[in-house]
């Protein structure tokens, strides 16, 4: 008869599209199933079906870009793991959701009941933000704009309404944030990952990372999230964590990248100010009671 | 985020309150759509539905601005406080409002509050839209509000200070017509009820318009009638605070000859504080420039700071010691229903 793991936890990944959702699960499938990390948690018993894990997997290691997750096919993924270092196991649940469907979300007001089951059921949030990919606040009086530009005003849309799309990313966050508030009862950890941190932390291959922490990044440039977060302290724990699941930039040329002897070592992850290749960090952070 | 709101569904599709304890019929109490949790009724969520579109998913909270009859819920659950903002059409009222969000999405906390949430984010994006580079406006501007006769509109923030206290605001958004109209007709101020609620009662003086000498004096008048029409229809509470805001001050002092300006203001004040300080002994000026114009002297947001924390920190309904004493007539006020007034 099979041993039910200690744990069975069910967790979420929220982020707008391209926040690096699928690219970190590629990612950290590869380093669960390799072992190449000493600390960082290990798959115990393989998936039964590991198609779409080995598919992004074999795209993270050939330095390709990633497809768009697709909106009406939420591939579920439960992993058996281990932490090296408590030797506990857990059951992880969770879904590779599209960002898109955010995006849909905070424009339609409505939510998929599927959705709603995993709001309900989930323990742990994996929110994802690009820093590439941030729509900030940014006012007309701050860019020094002329008033009376004549040739600005000819490129005024001659319907300029509010569109959901052009709403702050801080403010979308917040809003998905507010929802699963509203479907959950006790805490719930959330575990904030800044991906493509080289973007923040400095040239690729550096090896002092920014001295800016993840923390210190999100006041600075989603304050309004920061605050939320910090005021909403008493359901919400949360930890910020700043990680480049690619290693960089993917170009012409990814020889670097692709010559790493030991693939998980281009993975950096930033936690306060200390810094590793453990992509689990944050699941391991969300496991722990 | 209220405990409170999982234990009721509806029948309608559209109602949203399982997930924001808004009820779509605005009476909640009574409503024969509602289904106490732990009954047998089912909802459209079910998968009962015909539509498929319908049953495979539910609607949350809107964002958008609330209505007078959503508002119960948030004023039954927690220290909130109404603010009234009152003035001409472009006096500044919804750019405050706008200004407000921006200040909280640059900074997180003003004026010491941490932002903690708002039940209509979406409503303060629209009225910060044209402000923003996005909007690909060529010069910062606000939407005018819609003119509506009847019906209140609400923007809300809820916000904690650093002893963890957690306070909801709840901001009128009406446009200047209204005001107008309240100002030339009793029946017109009968008809704004929500003002005997307000906790505070914000004048706007346009004070572009009061430092130009062909346009001051109607600014003038029309101000002091808005508040004059509301307390001859005795629609506001003595004890109400209220605060005369000279908005748009960065144009004023663009202008130059303050002195000339100064004098006409202080003898504003003068008016105002004879004619209304005997009944209202909490009215207190103010200066803001919510969004000056590319102003290097005056910051963003000039002035707000000095009177967002009034509007948590003062209420005419925050008991005194007697009233504390007797503490049962302090529970009725707090579960006073929105509508009623």
């Amino acid at each position: 008869m099979e041993t039910m793991p200690v744990n069975s936890k069910h967790c979420l990944t929220i982020g707008l599209p391209k926040s690096g959702k699928t690219t970190y699960i590629a990612a950290l499938w590869h380093v669960v199933d390799t072992k190449e990390l000493d600390n960082s948690l290990q798959i115990e018993s393989l998936p039964g079906d590991r198609t779409y894990l080995n598919e992004i997997r074999t795209k993270w290691l050939a330095c390709e870009n990633l497809d768009r997750t697709n909106i009406d096919a939420v591939n579920e993924i439960s992993l058996q793991v281990i932490d090296q270092v408590t030797s506990k196991e857990y059951q992880f649940h969770f879904p590779d959701l599209s960002g898109e469907m955010f995006e849909l979300q905070f424009e339609s007001r409505r939510l998929d009941n599927h959705y709603v089951d995993k709001l309900q059921k989930t323990k742990g949030v994996l929110l994802f933000i690009n820093p590439d990919k941030l729509i900030s606040p940014t006012l007309i009086n701050d860019t020094g704009q002329i008033d009376d530009a004549g040739e600005e005003q000819e490129n005024v849309p001659s319907e300029n309404f509010w569109k959901p799309k052009e709403a702050p990313t801080q403010v979308v966050l917040v809003d998905a944030l507010q929802i699963l508030g509203m479907h959950i009862s006790g805490e719930i950890k959330i575990s904030v990952i800044i991906s493509a941190w080289d973007v923040i932390a400095g040239t690729p291959g550096d090896i002092a990372f920014s001295n800016k922490t993840p923390e210190e990044y999100i006041a600075a440039e989603l304050p309004l999230l920061h605050a939320f977060l910090n005021a909403n302290d008493e359901k919400f724990i949360f930890d910020y964590f700043g990680i480049s699941a690619q290693g960089s930039e993917y170009g012409a040329d990814n020889s670097k990248l692709q010559n790493y002897t030991v693939p998980s070592h281009r993975i950096k992850v930033q936690h306060k100010r200390e810094t590793s290749n453990d992509l689990s960090l944050p699941i391991k952070w969300l496991l722990n009671d | 985020m209220n405990e409170v709101l999982k234990t009721i569904r509806c029948k309608q599709v559209d109602c949203p309150i399982a997930t924001t304890g808004i009820c779509l019929e605005g009476i909640i109490e009574t409503c024969s759509f509602k289904i106490l949790e732990g009954s047998n009724e089912s909802t459209p969520n079910s998968n009962e539905g015909n539509d498929d579109n319908k049953a495979n998913y539910q609607k949350v909270y809107s964002a958008d601005v609330l209505k007078t009859e959503d508002c119960g819920k948030i004023t039954s659950a927690s220290q909130t406080r109404l603010i009234i903002l009152a003035g001409s059409i472009k006096a500044g009222k919804t750019t405050l409002l706008a200004s407000i969000m921006q200040l909280f999405q640059q900074k997180g906390s003003f004026a010491s509050f941490l932002f903690k949430s708002s039940l209509t984010l979406i409503g303060f994006e629209k009225r910060c839209f044209k402000s923003r580079t996005a909007s690909m406006e060529s010069k910062a501007d606000t939407d005018r509000t819609v003119y509506k006769e009847e019906g209140e509109e609400f923007l809300h923030l809820q916000v904690r200070d650093a002893n963890r206290k957690v306070y909801d605001l709840l901001f009128t958004d009406l446009s200047g017509e209204r005001f107008k109209a309240i100002s030339n007709s009793t029946p017109e101020s009968k008809k704004f009820v929500i003002a005997k609620r307000a906790d505070h009662f914000v004048l706007f003086i346009d004070a572009d318009q009061i430092s130009d000498s062909s346009q001051r004096q109607q600014c003038r008048i029309s101000s002091i009638n808005i508040l004059k029409g509301l307390v001859d229809a005795e629609m506001l509470n003595p004890k109400v605070y209220i605060q005369v805001i000279f908005s748009r001050w960065d144009l004023l002092l663009k202008k130059g000859n303050f002195e000339s300006h100064n004098e006409f203001i202080t003898l504003l004040k003068t008016e105002i504080t004879t004619k209304f300080k005997p009944t209202f002994p909490n009215l207190t000026f103010h200066e803001i420039a919510s969004r000056p114009e590319n102003d290097e002297q005056i910051a963003f947001g000039y002035g707000v700071d000095q009177i967002f924390p009034k509007w948590i920190d003062e209420s005419p309904f925050i008991p005194t010691e007697q009233e504390l004493a007797n503490a049962t007539s302090y529970k009725g006020q707090s579960k006073r229903q929105f509508g009623k007034y």
